[in-house]
Formats: structure tokens, sequence, C-alpha cells
């Protein structure tokens, strides 16, 4: 599993940049040093909260379906588009 | 409707379950008053009560700021902020409270319209960022005083909402005669809380009525619709409201502004997400 975005510690400064390698022992150090999240390649992890693409997509639908203005329709597609490419197995 | 209106006011005006005021509160207000007061003096009083720093130094260090430092001051905070985000902090973290408690898809919608907005705004390069994001977070206050305050009306405007498949805010209009923004506004204006916090709060469904901030003000109503478009959190109906032209027009944003925020606004949210599960005491470990 790759880091993706850049690492940082509960000071704000950058410890580590993207495309590190993680393991056990660097993920310990991560801790240590006060990193409460990381972001990495792909799409490994699931959180509670998250749920099928497919699911979602249904979901995405039936709030939009009390409107047919062709901006929000738009965002629609924007959102649509960008969780089919950032939710896209590695 | 008129007379249920007054009542409603009438009622508003001797809050009996909502949090009071904070005695800080109105020295605070005092000390924001006087132009020689200095940063340190007002984080002087905030820190006297420990429970009340905590609450702010979480808000401020949540991501909807998202400030890259972690702030552990209060002074620094008041620097970072400005005094009216600090001092309406203060005011709210009660109300906060009771928010993550009782409704938490309003206090989770809330938080990620705030974040929204907060990007909004910094890419349109407002001044006064973190207020508009302070004015994010509040935008729905009035839904909270209704659900504390009101709960028979609250639960009959679910029912429409559920039944005749109505917005909250259609459903609000019906049974109360007037909406969660009104309500909202009569209770920050009771605060004296900025202008500049009080018309996105009263007018973030009706631009039209903005008059110093319209920008401000237009930014919550399209900043309320993403956060509803991605389904974060509950805002009390589960469709996207609809988009005012004014709103659209004031900002001039296009697709390709669309498509820059989303993953910035993403990122935000799982921070946010994190922030949720941290306060409620839950956590991944």
């Amino acid at each position: 599993m790759r880091v993706a975005a850049e690492v940082k510690d509960d000071q704000g400064r950058v410890i580590c940049a993207p495309g590190l390698e993680l393991d056990a022992s660097i993920l310990e150090r991560f801790q240590r040093l006060g990193v409460h999240y990381l972001v990495v390649e792909g799409h490994p992890v699931n959180f509670p909260w998250e749920r099928p693409l497919e699911e979602d997509l249904e979901e995405l639908e039936k709030r939009f379906s009390h409107t047919s203005d062709p901006r929000l329709l738009m965002l629609k597609e924007l959102i649509k588009q960008y969780w089919q490419k950032s939710r896209k197995p590695e | 409707m008129e007379a249920q209106k007054r009542e409603i006011k009438r009622k508003l005006r001797q809050l009996q379950s909502l949090p009071t005021l904070p005695p800080v509160v109105s020295r605070l207000t005092k000390l924001i008053g006087d132009e020689n007061t200095t940063a340190l003096q007002i984080a002087e009083v905030i820190e006297k009560d420990q429970v009340l720093t905590s609450k702010v130094l979480k808000m401020v260090n949540s991501a909807f700021y998202g400030f890259p430092k972690r702030i552990s001051t209060v002074s620094s905070a008041i620097v970072l902020l400005g005094f009216n985000v600090i001092r309406t902090l203060v005011l709210t973290a009660s109300i906060f409270e009771m928010m993550q408690s009782e409704d938490l898809g309003l206090w989770e919608h809330s938080l990620g319209v705030a974040a929204a907005s907060g990007i909004l705004a910094q890419h349109l390069e407002l001044k006064n960022q973190e207020e508009v994001a302070t004015a994010g977070l509040l935008h729905d206050l009035g839904k909270v005083v209704i659900r504390a305050e009101f709960p028979h009306f609250y639960k009959q405007i679910l029912r429409l909402v559920e039944q005749e498949k109505l917005s909250f805010l259609e459903a609000e209009k019906q049974i109360l005669g007037m909406y969660h923004g009104e309500i909202g506004e009569f209770l920050v204006r009771r605060w004296n809380l900025p202008e500049r916090l009080v018309e996105p709060i009263a007018f973030h469904h009706e631009v039209e009525k903005a008059r110093k901030y319209k920008k401000e003000t237009a930014i919550i109503h399209l900043a309320d619709i993403i956060i509803r478009a991605l389904g974060y959190g509950n805002g009390g109906d589960p469709w996207v409201p609809g988009l005012q032209d004014k709103a659209w027009r004031w900002l001039g944003l296009d697709r390709k502004d669309l498509e820059e925020l989303l993953p910035l606004l993403d990122e935000r949210l799982l921070e946010l997400r994190f922030f949720t599960l941290e306060i409620q005491g839950l956590g991944f470990a």
C-alpha cells in the first residue's frame, strides 16, 4: 500500500512525500509522530459509513429526483464522475 | 398563521430548553466592543473556563477551518480566526453539544456546509473566510431551535416530509408559517452576532434578500446544495434544494470550478468523519 499524498504530523509539518510503501513499522512511527490520518493510493479501505459505489450512485439519483435544473444535473454528473474515478479499485 | 408566527417569536424570547448563554459571553461582548482590547485579554477571559477552552480549541482545530497546524492556545486562535469567530464559537458551544448528542445527522450536515463554505470562500478569494465557514456551521441553527423548543411542530414537519414528500423547508412553511432561516435570524440578532453571519443564516434559502453580504449568503446557499448532493449528514429531507439564479450569478462559478473543488471537499469531509467519531468518543483504534 502506497502513500498518495503528503503525510503531516500534528504540527502540520510534512514528514513524508507521496509514493512511500507502507509497512507496520512505518505506520507505528507515524503514530508516534502524531499523524492522525493518511491518504493511500487506490481504495483499499472501506470505512464504516461507506456503501458500495452502486448503492451510492443510486442514492445520488434519488437525491436529485426533484430537480431538472441543468446546473444541478451538472453537479450530479461531476459527483458521479468523481466517485467513479476516485473509488475505482487499485 | 400570523398569530402562530407571533406566538413562536414570543416563545423564542423566553427560550427554555436551549442552553442559556454562558456568562462569559457578555464579558466577551464588552471586551470585543472596546477597540483597545488585545487578543491576549480576550484569551484570558475564555481560558478561565477550561471546559469552554477545550471546546473552542476542538472546533478551531477541526477540518472545516482547514488550518494545517494544530492551534493549541486561545490567543493564537483569536489571531488566526478573529474575534468574531471565537466569540461565535463560545456563544454556540453548548448548542453544538446538544446537536452532537441529539441530532448527529444535522451536526454532520452543518460541519459539511462549514467546510464547503470555507473552500468556496477561499476559491473566490473572499476576505474573512473563517467567518464564512462559521456562518456555514450555524446556517441551520433555526432547525435546532424548532426541534428543541417546538417538538410537536417538529414532528408534524417530519411527518409532512415523509408522507407528502415535501422538502423540510416547504413543510416548515406549511406548519409554522415561517422557516428555520427566520428563526435562526431572530436568535442571532438577539445575540448581536455580526451582520456578516446574520445574513447568510437568515437568507440562505432566499438569497435575493441579502443586502450587504450577497456573496457570503450565496456561498452558504451553494454549500448547502453541494453537501446535500453528496449525501453528507442529514439536512431534514433527502433531496437537493433548488439552486437560486441570483446565487449562481453572484458566485460566477462554472463546471471547471466545481470539478476542482470536489476533491478538496472530499478530503475535508473525510477528516470531519474522524472528527465526529473523535468527539463522540469513538475511534478506529
